[in-house]
């Protein structure tokens, strides 16, 4: 574990507008004033919200009180009748229209001094470019994959702050803050890439969303209409004799009406009722109950972490806050630290290296061990779910072993690739430390 | 600082066949803009895929190292995310067997575990005949932190201790704890059947 500054961002593959010396020091930040730095930063920082749902309308609300004038929100979804309770930007008018569309509308109407644009679109449809635009990135979505997506995003488009009048105190943008919640609690993670832990630094510390049911119980004796829904979909959906689709997708009619129509079954055969496509959907889905004033919380929350930013100071160095509604108010602030061997944010976790096409596999792995940023002992390496090479565990290494002598012309072509890349991305593993590294592999 | 306004000319070249879609989307569009055109399948850094792809390389290195004597088949070679383990315990009820473990690897993975079924389905309190397995870390207390080594350990441990209290096979619990000689003697007969059928099926 290190979280001090001392680590450099891994070697970044260079993007025209990222040109320009890695860091600031840190005397630069203290050479304008705080007031003249929050002026500059509420007519200047580029602020996108993920999410217009419970946590997306505070958090664009509260941001919008505290000045900051250059807001963009995100969101796929529509208005429902039932987000009218704690989606505060909407009224019964806005039934089935775009969340994104009509909170930057009530945004406008309320703050005619702020740009406020709305897309109507998930994070995952904008390309990664997009995401290139912003200082600040506040994500308010509901899942942990989706929370992850926008992680590896903000990695993918990192850039070292160059200019000395920047009023966000960070080394890199955007920054990332994640608000989330669940029932009562509430939290707010600020991501400063490469100073604070990343969201994959410390996916072990997220609850297990799953709301996964001891087999044992749903196969022995359900007593609710869900512990039917959970056994279609753990028990009999693996069990199917077509094995092509392996998960279920929650939006697929068909996997919809499969689940409904085994869960019924079940239910039918232990008398118990109240399977309903609805339940079905909201099982699949994994919903979580939102209280309103939780997400006003975590919203104002987020606004608050932008203003810390902004601010520095002590308060910048606790880039978690949490919040505990059940035990009265209560609202903490913990330092956690940096995972180095964290796949996102570590170090040496990505790394660019050109090569000749011609190049013998055994030759590459020569090159990784003794690379300055990877030197991986005896590296296991894989494309797309494709063994390269893996000297453990044995049957891959006898499988694998042929390859040595290949050239890597001969390796990157199979049937859903038939010409020889210019480029591809290999993940390497370190045998030793079992660290994993991102190699983007130019053949000339 | 980059303004909004400007993020269209600061993309790069790779970046260039899609600004198109992009241009639309900023038109705030009344649909949806559809998915990108990304190379459908590959696994870039910045998706869910590849860094499961990438847990998932650590987690067989980990399972190479600390278990090289382990049996893993990987059936297909071009995905490392389906293999078969074997075991076979060494001691207790199915002392000198063979159960072989199909695993699955999903892209959520390690966030949600891999999905586990038993080929060799037998008289078990926590195995069934479809080949599901009850162990509480493939389910309820699976966490991220778990690797495939924890899974194995847990699966060898069902083997050598079948857990009567938390029971998949009801039947085959309560045999277990009303009348262990009737347990064993129903696994053996199992035993003999399946050597018979192997025998059977052998070619030639
Ligand atoms: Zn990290």
């Amino acid at each position: 574990m290190h979280a001090s500054s001392a680590h450099s961002a891994p070697e970044l593959l260079a993007h025209a507008d990222d040109a320009g010396p890695a860091a600031l020091a840190p005397e630069a930040l203290t050479r304008c004033t705080t007031d003249v730095r929050m002026k500059h930063a509420k007519s200047n920082l580029q602020i996108l919200v993920v999410g217009a749902g419970a946590i997306g309308c505070e958090a664009l609300r509260a941001l919008a009180l505290c000045g900051f004038r250059n807001l963009v929100v995100l969101d796929r979804d529509t208005v429902a009748e039932s987000n009218l309770n704690r989606q505060t930007l909407y009224s019964s008018a806005d039934v089935g229209a775009s969340k994104a569309l009509r909170a930057a509308q009530a945004i406008k109407e309320r703050f005619p001094g702020c740009t406020i644009r709305g897309y109507w679109a998930s994070a995952e449809q904008m390309p990664v470019a997009f995401y290139r635009a912003f200082d600040v990135i506040v994500s308010g979505v509901d899942t942990v994959e989706a929370r992850r997506w926008l992680n590896t995003v903000v990695f993918h488009v990192v850039r070292p702050v160059t200019s000395p009048n920047c009023a966000v105190q960070s080394k890199y943008l955007p920054v990332l803050i994640d608000g989330g919640l669940e029932g009562l609690a509430g939290q707010v993670r600020t991501i400063r890439p490469y100073e604070t832990p990343c969201i994959e630094c410390i996916l072990d510390l997220f609850p297990d969303e799953a709301g996964r049911q001891p087999l044992c119980t749903i196969a022995g004796t359900p007593l609710r209409p869900e512990h039917c829904i959970h056994y279609a979909q753990a028990v009999l959906w693996p069990a199917r004799d077509d094995q092509a689709v392996r998960s279920i997708d929650p939006e697929n009619p068909e996997h919809l009406e499969w689940i409904y129509t085994r869960a019924q079954e079940r239910a039918a055969a232990f008398g118990i009722e109240g399977v309903t496509t609805a339940l079905v959907k909201a099982v699949l889905h994994r919903s979580v109950p939102a209280l309103a004033t939780t997400s006003a919380v975590t919203g104002a929350a987020c606004a608050l972490a932008v203003t810390r930013l902004v601010w520095g100071g002590s308060h910048a160095q606790c880039p978690w806050t949490s919040f505990h509604g059940s035990d009265g108010l209560y609202i903490d602030s913990i330092f956690i630290e940096r995972r180095l061997s964290c796949p996102v944010c570590g170090p040496g976790s990505a790394v660019a290296i050109s090569v000749s096409k011609n190049m013998l596999v055994k030759e590459l792995i020569e090159l990784l061990e003794r690379h300055p940023v990877l030197h991986c002992r005896s590296p296991t390496i894989v494309w797309d779910y494709r063994p390269v090479y893996m000297s453990v565990p044995q049957s891959l290494k006898a499988a694998t072993s042929p390859n040595l002598e290949r050239p890597l012309s001969d390796i990157f072509i199979s049937d859903s690739h038939p010409k020889v890349p210019d480029q591809v991305v290999l993940s390497v593993t370190d045998t030793d430390t079992r660290t994993c590294k991102t190699l983007h592999l130019f053949l000339t | 600082m980059l303004r909004l306004a400007e993020w269209k000319d600061a993309q790069t070249t790779d970046d260039a066949d899609k600004s198109d879609e992009v241009r639309s989307t900023s038109q705030l569009a009344s649909t949806p803009p559809q998915p990108s055109s990304q190379v459908a399948g590959v696994p870039t850094p910045a998706s869910l895929r590849w860094l499961s792809q990438q847990r998932l390389q650590q987690d067989l290195t980990e399972l190479g190292v600390t278990a090289p004597e382990l049996e893993l088949q990987f059936p297909d070679l071009s995905d490392i995310s389906r293999f078969i383990v074997t075991l076979s315990p060494a001691e207790g009820w199915y002392k000198g067997l063979c159960f072989r473990f199909a695993f699955t690897v999903l892209e959520t993975y390690p966030f949600e575990p891999p999905l586990v079924r038993c080929l060799d389905a037998v008289w078990h309190p926590n195995l069934d005949e479809h080949g599901a397995v009850c162990l509480s870390i493939l389910r309820e207390d699976w966490r991220p932190v778990y690797t495939l080594v924890s899974l194995v350990q847990g699966l060898l441990h069902l083997l050598l201790e079948p857990n009567p209290n938390d029971a998949l096979n009801a039947a085959a619990a309560e045999m277990l704890v009303q009348d262990p000689a009737a347990f064993q003697a129903r696994v053996h007969q199992q035993v003999r059947e399946r050597q018979y059928h192997f025998e059977n099926a052998a070619p030639p």
